[in-house]
């Protein structure tokens, strides 16, 4: 692998582990698998993969000790967390789908699309299937913008993410257009979808979170 | 609308071979699993399915190293169904990288373990198949595929299965299974608005343009296909294939 930069995957028997390493690996980068707190202190980014119902990922974090390690994780700017899916979920305050508390590491809540207005009447739920995006900020336009082709990924969902600042959602659906795909918030990054299962499309999605990383690793 | 998917079916039998039935009774050696996603990762498939045939009746275990494997090598999201009776099984399963869990509608009726697998995993996880064909009254049947027993009229069926928690309905005809002689226009016919989860059709599509029809029809959300998108001929010269996203999108995206 080129340079000294390591990735770290959250096993917490909640996601597609193996994917999500081989599409790192791809990318050069070095991938730890993290099981336990101890192993969250050597990497330079973490990626929080999630499948799975809310409450169940709240549990599955708690019952590995890894909650207040993710928090302190994310208070550091050198570092990064990529959430993606329910990892994203995760990241926030609060989900409809569950009552348990969210990490709270996005300023954020996690809602049905049932009620997200206008989306119900034209889709039929959960949201599964590949959707075209839309830049929703600049940073999403660049990000896109780097990626090159027309861009599009799978997502499997029934919940979205809606952050108090609405600023931090960079890219949506083109479906809808409160519909969040890409949140951003300084070190904190969240994918609604699954860049890992999304082809060439998920890795350009990937890299252009490594390549934040690696920006941010060498400041 | 999310743009409309062509899923790609593997089914598996007792030798963990992928195998392709013809209405639910021939088989047809198709070759390795993993040769297959390998291939379909090249040529990007929007999702696969992998069906193990044998496992309920035989009653077998998971083979875990052959998922593991096939998870660890696709780049597309992937479902798994096939006799899957407790939740730890099913656990192993998601937690080996796959998206979702299919089960038919006999497991639905008899127990409750989809009900509770659509609990822990979120409903967009969990697919219900309904093996469907007309029953002696001519009226299209979900059935029990293994003991060949209608178990309740179509149109119940989808309310019964979206009820108890399905995120997904795939449509399975057992009389064209395979047959590539085309896809139920009277059942495409039936999904209606009413139907408020994605709809996949699966059994008969004679080929990608076939596919790619089905898919314009309104209330069809996929197509599945085991024999379009393995086989040159009707039924043998193995070659996956997969229309190019020329052939495919601009006619049934929503732009």
């Amino acid at each position: 692998m080129t340079g000294s930069l390591t990735v770290g995957v959250v096993d917490a028997g909640m996601g597609n582990i193996a994917a999500i390493k081989r599409s790192i690996e791809g990318l050069q980068l070095a991938v730890k698998i993290i099981r336990s707190p101890s192993e969250l202190i050597s990497v330079d980014g973490i990626v929080l993969p999630g499948v799975g119902s809310y409450d169940r990922g709240v549990e599955a974090l708690r019952r590995h000790h890894l909650w207040d390690e993710l928090l302190g994780y994310a208070q550091k700017p050198e570092k990064s967390i990529l959430g993606i899916c329910l990892g994203m979920q995760l990241l926030c305050k609060s989900s409809e789908e569950g009552s348990m508390k969210g990490l709270g590491i996005l300023d954020a809540q996690v809602l049905k699309l049932s009620n997200l207005a206008g989306y119900s009447s034209e889709h039929r739920i959960p949201n599964i299937g590949w959707n075209y995006v839309t830049a929703k900020a600049p940073f999403g336009a660049q990000f896109l913008k780097i990626c090159g082709e027309r861009q599009r990924y799978y997502f499997t969902h029934s919940y979205y993410v809606l952050p108090e600042n609405e600023d931090l959602i960079m890219i949506t659906s083109a479906d809808h257009p409160d519909l969040t795909a890409v949140v951003v918030d300084d070190n904190i990054w969240g994918y609604q979808f699954h860049p890992e299962k999304s082809h060439r499309f998920g890795e350009k999605a990937l890299k252009n979170w490594v390549e934040d990383l690696k920006c941010r690793s060498s400041a | 609308m999310p743009i409309k998917r062509l899923i790609p079916l593997i089914q598996l039998d007792a030798a963990s071979q992928a195998v392709k039935t013809v209405s639910f009774k021939h088989r047809i050696y198709v070759g390795d699993p993993l040769n297959l996603i390998k291939l379909f990762n090249e040529l990007e498939v929007d999702e696969l399915s992998i069906w193990d045939i044998d496992k309920r009746k035989l009653r077998k275990p998971l083979n875990i190293e052959l998922l593991e494997e096939m998870a660890f090598h696709a780049r597309m999201p992937l479902s798994y169904g096939g006799g899957l009776s407790t939740m730890s099984e099913v656990n192993s399963v998601i937690s080996l990288g796959f998206e979702k869990i299919s089960f038919s509608l006999a497991s639905w009726v008899k127990s409750e373990l989809p009900t509770v697998a659509s609990s822990e995993l979120g409903s967009s996880g969990v697919t219900a198949v309904i093996n469907f064909k007309k029953n002696l009254l001519r009226q299209f049947s979900g059935f029990d595929h293994i003991t060949a027993k209608p178990l309740m009229k179509l149109a119940e069926a989808i309310d019964f299965v979206t009820q108890k928690g399905a995120g997904e309905v795939l449509l399975q005809s057992m009389t064209n299974d395979g047959s590539r002689r085309g896809m139920e226009p009277e059942v495409i016919s039936l999904i209606d608005d009413n139907v408020k989860v994605p709809v996949v059709i699966a059994g008969g599509a004679k080929s990608h343009a076939d596919a790619i029809e089905v898919l314009k029809c309104k209330g069809v959300d996929a197509v599945a296909s085991g024999s379009c998108f393995t086989f040159i001929t009707k039924r043998s010269g193995v070659l996956p294939t997969y229309p190019s996203d020329e052939n495919r999108l601009n006619d049934t995206e929503v732009p």
